[in-house]
């Protein structure tokens, strides 16, 4: 089957990422195939992969005192090809501890945009965060969003990048704007930009998820009615909240959610003229 | 509806107009995020920059999952490959089913060996991959609650806690649990606190009551997704199948009246068989075994009766009396199950000398070093001086001869490494190759032992019945040198071979020794239960549900008859109560729903 365009992207974005990653590490990659990467790791580099303090006391597995040969295959095929190849996909296991291991080290980054003669710095919160529209399915989309800690002004879009952006707190030299907006001023802007945002598309994902659970509830409803009438089971007050608890379910099964989910910060201090 | 926001920033998206959604904010991932901030001064922009783009491939992919890509194939991929499972498309079809069509919620109703657990062990995993699911609350038979945290571990990757105090019930987002133990106080209170994402109830034919204290408890616990198993959902009459799918879905077949006024005829007969099955599609799959699922080549089980030599004989013959002699001494005969219990490693021994004197010897050789009493040590030394006089190994024999009626590949199953040494040494000197498995083996190193016989070696001798992961359909010749205790293991060791992708008639040969203890197990296993012809494996639950110890019973039989005759004749008694009864009537709903076979 040829992929589409759209998933030789992603997978070049997935090999991109594995190499950066790889290479960050400091374990030297040899492709023995297109597909099939070997990559050796130290103990070290190994654990960075396969921490023990995080694997139950009866899976631990001492990890060897040598470097080690991963074999990694970007397709169920060339996972084939080679009996201890590990399969590099999103959803593979693999892919979760490399995740967990940029979790560690980069959840969260200090920078600066550097500038020679800035001597006034303000600072600025990235959030990536993580949509998902939840209603019978999933949708889910990444989006940035920077909020100008000082006067609580909101950007979208990814934070500054380039040589210019450097770890760390600005010089001493310079001044830093006072900070006026707590954690919760950031949390509360960012709801509501985001209900903003999704009142200005289309909502019949929403109004569908509803349909279903009122119908739903109709089925619950004419059920409970239907008992209470015959009384062919226990008391009312039992059968109440019966109906209350599975009504309750139902909106949690159907009710339509828009979940917001963190998954990254920056504080980013930039040259303010 | 939008609540109204203290912060100056607050701007209302539609000002007046309810919103038809609600938002949530995984506040604790965001408290995370900003209670780190101010530790990340040293951290560089690199890994910061690769976080971000891992969350992109991982939300990019979770966009691109849809009803017919589910993300299980990919993640446990690597998984199933090393513990050998093989997704059946049925069985990722019922995935599908339960997430596109169902809403998480169904009954589960394949005939047994298809696969139920794999199938809910799927959806859970599915469940949890697509963020709809986190607390998963799995309530079993006691019997099989190891087995489900064992499969889930090992096939889905998921570490669950087995519950053994009321503490474990909030500490773990998944729990296996006893229903019979859940359902009673303090945990059925703890329970009913608690809100559950899934709740998965195995056999769940025990729900079948609405009056029942099992039913009541299933109900009461609060839950958005839930799953019942069960390959019986009618044993007895249609009502019961309504009880199941109220606990589902309330109101899906009407009130209980109202289900018995449009869809049964009586008790055991549907109205409309074709309207009721077009209501249950709704709530239940049920697969049976054949074209569409899993149809198996066919299995030939060959008994190769062996006669020991004199002088294994002769040792089989006192560590027989010894055996029963230590029975009389510590009261075994009093059918006390405890008493009976603690003579199960001396009726090892017998087991062991049957396999080979190498393998019973070892046993003597512990038991003299442990032995504090004269008496009991002199009894020892004497056994030990017989199995060391030992000449010749009739089973080995019965073994090469058999290899050499063949040119094929042969599996050989032993329950003792001495054995499996003593079977290697007979081999080496035939000339025939031949490789060991054992449950020693790192996973890597199994799959080149699997390797190696695949291409260079005759015969496998293993240790392992299980030998999870590993499987060998190129091979279709299963020897038992000996039997193992555990019914189930039988299955275990014939499945290595006998299971999807196995393209030839599969041979089971048993080695069993003429008038041992392995010839009363044979008898009970083989020609009482047919154990080793069914292929759709055991029902473990109902089993022990009337023999707690399928070893106890065996040792009772067989310390406490005097005569072969007698003997029999118990075993055919315990045969019968292990055998299905004539009202569990598994095809009931099929028939129902007019679906016979």
């Amino acid at each position: 089957m040829t992929p589409s365009p759209s998933s030789a992207t992603a997978d070049l974005a997935l090999r991109t990422f594995a190499r950066h990653f790889f290479e960050l590490l400091g374990a030297p990659i040899v492709e023995r195939d297109p597909d099939l990467w070997q990559v050796d790791l130290t103990p070290d580099q190994r654990k960075m992969l396969e921490p023990p303090s995080l694997l139950p006391l009866w899976l631990f597995d001492p990890s060897p005192s040598d470097t080690v040969r991963w074999w990694i295959a970007f397709t169920p095929e060339a996972a084939q090809r080679h009996p201890e190849a590990k399969l590099l996909t999103p959803h593979s296991h693999l892919f979760s501890q490399m995740e967990d291991a940029c979790r560690r080290h980069g959840l969260v980054f200090t920078g600066t945009v550097w500038e020679a003669d800035a001597a006034l710095y303000r600072p600025w919160l990235w959030l990536h965060v993580r949509r998902t529209r939840r209603w019978e399915l999933l949708e889910t989309m990444m989006e940035a969003w920077g909020f100008d800690l000082c006067t609580g002004s909101i950007r979208r879009g990814l934070p500054p990048a380039g040589a210019a952006l450097r770890p760390g707190m600005p010089p001493a030299s310079a001044r830093i704007e006072r900070i006026r907006l707590t954690p919760d001023d950031v949390r509360t802007a960012l709801e509501e930009v985001i209900c903003r945002n999704e009142v200005s598309r289309s909502l019949a994902w929403a109004e569908a998820g509803l349909d279903r659970f009122y119908e739903e509830a109709a089925e619950i409803n004419a059920y409970f009615d239907a008992l209470t009438h015959a009384e062919e089971a226990g008391d009312a007050a039992s059968l109440e909240e019966e109906r209350s608890r599975r009504l309750e379910e139902a909106k949690g099964r159907l009710l339509p959610r828009v979940i917001v989910e963190p998954v990254a910060a920056a504080l980013l201090y930039i040259p303010y003229p | 509806m939008l609540p109204s926001f203290p912060s100056p920033l607050a701007v209302h998206p539609v000002p007046g107009r309810p919103l038809p959604f609600a938002l949530e904010f995984d506040a604790r991932a965001y408290e995370h995020i900003v209670s780190a901030l101010p530790s990340s001064h040293e951290t560089p922009a690199s890994w910061h920059v690769l976080h971000v783009a891992a969350q992109q491939l991982k939300t990019e992919a979770a966009s691109a999952a849809t009803v017919e890509r589910l993300l299980i194939e990919e993640h446990c991929a690597d998984l199933w490959r090393r513990h050998g499972v093989i997704p059946y498309p049925y069985q990722l079809n019922v995935v599908r089913r339960v997430l596109a069509s169902m809403n998480g919620r169904a009954i589960l109703a394949d005939e047994v060996g298809l696969g139920k657990t794999i199938e809910a062990g799927m959806i859970i995993k599915e469940y949890m991959l697509r963020g709809l699911a986190r607390r998963v609350l799995i309530l079993v038979p006691a019997t099989l609650v190891w087995q489900w945290f064992a499969e889930l571990r090992d096939k889905f990757g998921l570490v669950a806690t087995r519950q053994r105090t009321v503490y474990d019930w909030e500490r773990s987002d998944v729990v296996i649990a006893s229903l019979d133990t859940a359902k009673r106080t303090p945990h059925r209170d703890v329970i009913l606190r608690q809100r559950y994402d899934m709740l998965v109830v195995d056999e769940a034919h025990r729900l079948k009551d609405r009056r029942s204290l099992n039913w009541k408890f299933v109900n009461a616990i609060h839950r958005h997704y839930c799953l019942l198993l069960t390959a019986t959902p009618v044993q007895n009459s249609l009502d019961e199948l309504h009880s199941l799918v109220t606990l589902l879905k309330p109101g899906h077949l009407g009130s209980s009246r109202e289900f018995q006024r449009i869809f049964a005829l009586d008790a055991r007969r549907a109205r409309d068989p074709q309207q009721l099955r077009a209501v249950l599609s709704r709530v239940m799959i049920r697969h049976r075994r054949g074209r569409d699922t899993v149809e198996f080549t066919p299995r030939h089980v060959h008994p190769v009766p062996v006669e020991l030599t004199p002088s294994e004989r002769h040792f089989y013959d006192a560590l027989t009396d010894y055996v029963r002699h230590e029975a009389r001494r510590t009261g075994a005969f009093s059918s006390q199950a405890r008493a009976i219990r603690s003579l199960l490693p001396l009726i090892v021994l017998q087991k062991e000398a049957v396999s080979s004197a190498a393998a019973a010897l070892l046993t003597l050789h512990k038991m003299l070093q442990g032995s504090r009493d004269d008496n009991e040590q002199a009894a020892l030394q004497h056994l030990l001086s017989l199995g060391l006089a030992v000449q010749g190994h009739a089973k080995a024999d019965a073994l090469l001869e058999l290899l050499r009626q063949s040119d094929e590949q042969f599996i050989v199953f032993t329950e003792y490494r001495a054995t499996q040494h003593a079977i290697q040494a007979r081999l080496d000197d035939a000339g025939i190759a031949h490789i060991a498995f054992h449950g020693g083996l790192s996973f890597g190193r199994r799959e080149w032992v699997r390797e190696a016989f695949r291409r260079h070696a005759r015969v496998l001798v293993s240790t392992e019945s299980g030998g999870e992961g590993i499987n060998f359909q190129f091979c279709c010749n299963v020897v038992h040198f000996d039997l193992p205790w555990n019914p189930q293991r039988i299955e275990q060791r014939i499945g290595r071979v006998h299971r999807l992708g196995q393209t030839r008639p599969v041979h089971v040969y048993n080695l069993a020794t003429r008038d041992t203890i392995e010839e009363y197990i044979l008898y009970l296993l083989d020609q009482k239960l047919d154990l080793f012809r069914q292929v759709v494996g055991l029902d473990e639950a109902r089993w022990t549900s009337r023999v707690p110890s399928f070893e106890a019973a065996i040792a009772r039989i067989v310390l406490t008859e005097d005569s072969r005759d007698a003997i029999f004749a118990s075993l055919d008694k315990l045969g019968s109560r292990l055998a299905p009864k004539a009202n569990e009537d598994p095809a009931l709903i099929d028939r129902i729903l007019g679906e016979e076979a």
